[in-house]
């Protein structure tokens, strides 16, 4: 059933929860979803409305400290179906050796294997709508390079998770789902080892206390150590925080103009894009992190075509530089294209884990009375190793293989000068990290928040590494994961 | 900066950078005009860089396909 809190509120005390799942994005839509098929009674807790409002997006306002990172409000959306709601649609898995044992700066990688973590891969692509056996990699004719093997996204329409989903859970009768609920406190049992309720509170300013036998936060890479580190009635530091790892570990997917490149072979450019991806002993004999490296003509100069209201202008100074070279760099200074046959190298990269990289709490809060988050994004000089790596060993190949040509960017090419183009795509990683120990993450194998016998953390939060891909079906494997877990549990 | 392979030939060949795609002309950029150590970053046996763009010994005379 579905119901709105503003108004329903009182309603929410009158059933029985076996699960609270806080947070309605691809993570919290999934687990609840898995949950009620083993029979569980769930209680799916979503702040925002059914659709976007100022008043919902304005809680995710906060402040960056670090480099410059513009993904705070716009990146993510706070309302029914989450971040469904305006995602791409790219899915990947990570290559297995992204689960491999790993210890830089004293951070250890996965603590479950990639078999554990893809054993739902057919199920969370029918959730995503992603069809077929999807591998990852492929191998395809035409570049055959000890470094580099060829990669492939599966894409999903992209799934919106409101309407995919919506009318099912309104018509639920193990889900009941309300909206315009915003958790502001978590409360735990005297003896601190478990959640004993969740206060939840409406637009009107109306609280309640809600309980259950076990509680989900699913609330995105952000927010998830936000209310943990808010939650500190009783613990001061936060729940989970007792080795000051929440928040830590902020990990993005690199977005680093490294160059551009001119096709050499126009038979092998037929194909929509090549997109480069290191192999197994690349990553190891360079000691580098892994990520993608695409490939795709003229890319950029499609994506300018209509850009905004200067979109003829630069059609315009395109078409000018393109045709008449004389005029291409003064053409260039003004706005950046691509000519017919040669591109802008988009990149996907892994940022290594670094607790100097992290999510903290300023002292402004939002209409909830939540204090906003303080935002510092850093890198390490092993990000910095990765990407010189990977643009510089790619663009070898390409000439080695004669595909293409291409032109590095001096900062690329010199590790003097400071690499400072870097932007995100909006993937969160890594605040609440998985880990066995204690003492290197938050939750557990099983995304249990150590030390608390009844709290569960999914989504991006929960990767110790990131992987270089995109995210969403990970998120939506380790949420399936977690929901076969909690269902089995009597 | 010991190889000099990438000096021994004429200009890299322009027309190798050239050709269609869809029936565009492609090759505006034909990069190499002049070899000087002030453009070149780095070299070994097989690959030079030199105003950034990243060259093997094919693309130098004598080696190339179009020259």
């Amino acid at each position: 059933m579905l119901f709105d809190f503003n108004e329903a509120w009182p309603r929410v005390s009158e059933a029985r929860y076996d699960v609270c799942v806080c947070g309605s994005g691809p993570a919290g839509i999934t687990a609840a979803r898995k949950l009620a098929s083993y029979g569980k009674r769930v209680l799916l807790l979503e702040g925002g409305e059914l659709t976007y409002s100022d008043r919902s997006q304005d809680c995710y306002k906060g402040k960056s400290i670090g480099k410059p990172f513009w993904w705070i409000e716009t990146g993510r959306l706070r309302y029914f179906g989450g971040t469904s709601n305006h995602w791409a649609g790219l899915c990947a898995i990570f290559d297995p050796v992204s689960y491999e044992t790993y210890d830089h700066h004293g951070l250890p990688g996965w603590p479950i294997s990639y078999e554990q973590v893809v054993q739902n891969q057919a199920e969370a692509q029918e959730i995503l709508d992603v069809p077929g056996k999807y591998l990852g990699r492929a191998e395809q004719s035409g570049f055959k390079s000890p470094w580099f093997g060829q990669f492939t996204y599966a894409k999903s329409p992209p799934t919106r998770f409101s309407m995919k989903y919506g009318d099912e859970l309104r018509r639920s009768q193990q889900i009941d789902t309300f909206y315009n609920a915003n958790v502001i406190d978590i409360k735990l049992v005297d003896d601190l080892s478990g959640v004993k309720s969740i206060r939840v509170q409406n637009y009107n300013g109306q609280k309640i206390d809600v309980s259950a036998s076990q509680y989900v936060i699913a609330f995105g890479g952000l927010e998830n150590p936000r209310i943990l580190l808010n939650a500190n009635s009783q613990i001061p530091e936060g729940i989970g925080n007792q080795t000051e790892m929440v928040g830590r570990c902020f990990m993005e997917s690199l977005n680093v103009p490294v160059g551009r490149f001119l096709i050499t072979d126009p038979d092998f450019w037929r194909q929509e894009g090549v997109l480069l991806v290191p192999t197994e002993d690349m990553v190891h004999q360079k000691d580098i992190g892994t990520g993608v490296m695409d490939f795709t003509p003229d890319a950029t100069a499609q994506a300018l075509r209509h850009a905004g209201r200067l979109g003829v202008l630069k059609d315009f100074l395109r078409d000018t530089g393109c045709y008449w070279p004389a005029l291409r760099d003064l053409a260039r200074k003004i706005t950046d294209f691509t000519c017919p046959g040669d591109g802008i190298i988009a990149t996907m990269i892994e940022q290594e884990p670094n607790l100097k990289s992290r999510v903290s709490l300023m002292d402004e809060v939002d209409a909830f009375g939540l204090r906003r988050i303080q935002f510092d994004w850093q890198f390490t000089e092993r990000d910095f190793k990765t990407i010189r790596t990977l643009a510089i060993e790619s663009a070898k190949e390409m000439a080695r293989l004669n595909r293409a040509r291409v032109q590095l960017a001096p900062e690329i090419l010199d590790p003097h000068l400071e690499i400072t183009r870097v932007a995100g795509h909006g993937h969160h990683m890594g605040t609440t990290r998985m880990s066995a120990d204690p003492r290197h993450g938050v939750v557990d194998e099983n995304c249990r928040v150590h030390g608390i016998r009844n709290l569960y953390v999914i989504g991006c939060s929960t990767f110790p590494k990131c992987g270089g891909r995109n995210p969403t079906l990970t998120v939506v494997l380790l949420a399936l994961r977690l929901g076969h877990h909690l269902g089995r549990k009597s | 900066m010991n190889e000099s392979w990438y000096r021994s030939g004429s200009v890299v060949s322009r027309r190798r950078f050239c050709g269609s795609v869809a029936g565009f002309a492609v090759g505006v950029i034909c990069p190499m005009r002049s070899i000087d150590a002030a453009t070149t970053t780095s070299a070994d046996s097989e690959f030079v860089i030199i105003n950034g763009w990243v060259l093997t010994r094919a693309d130098f005379a004598g080696e190339g396909v179009d020259n």
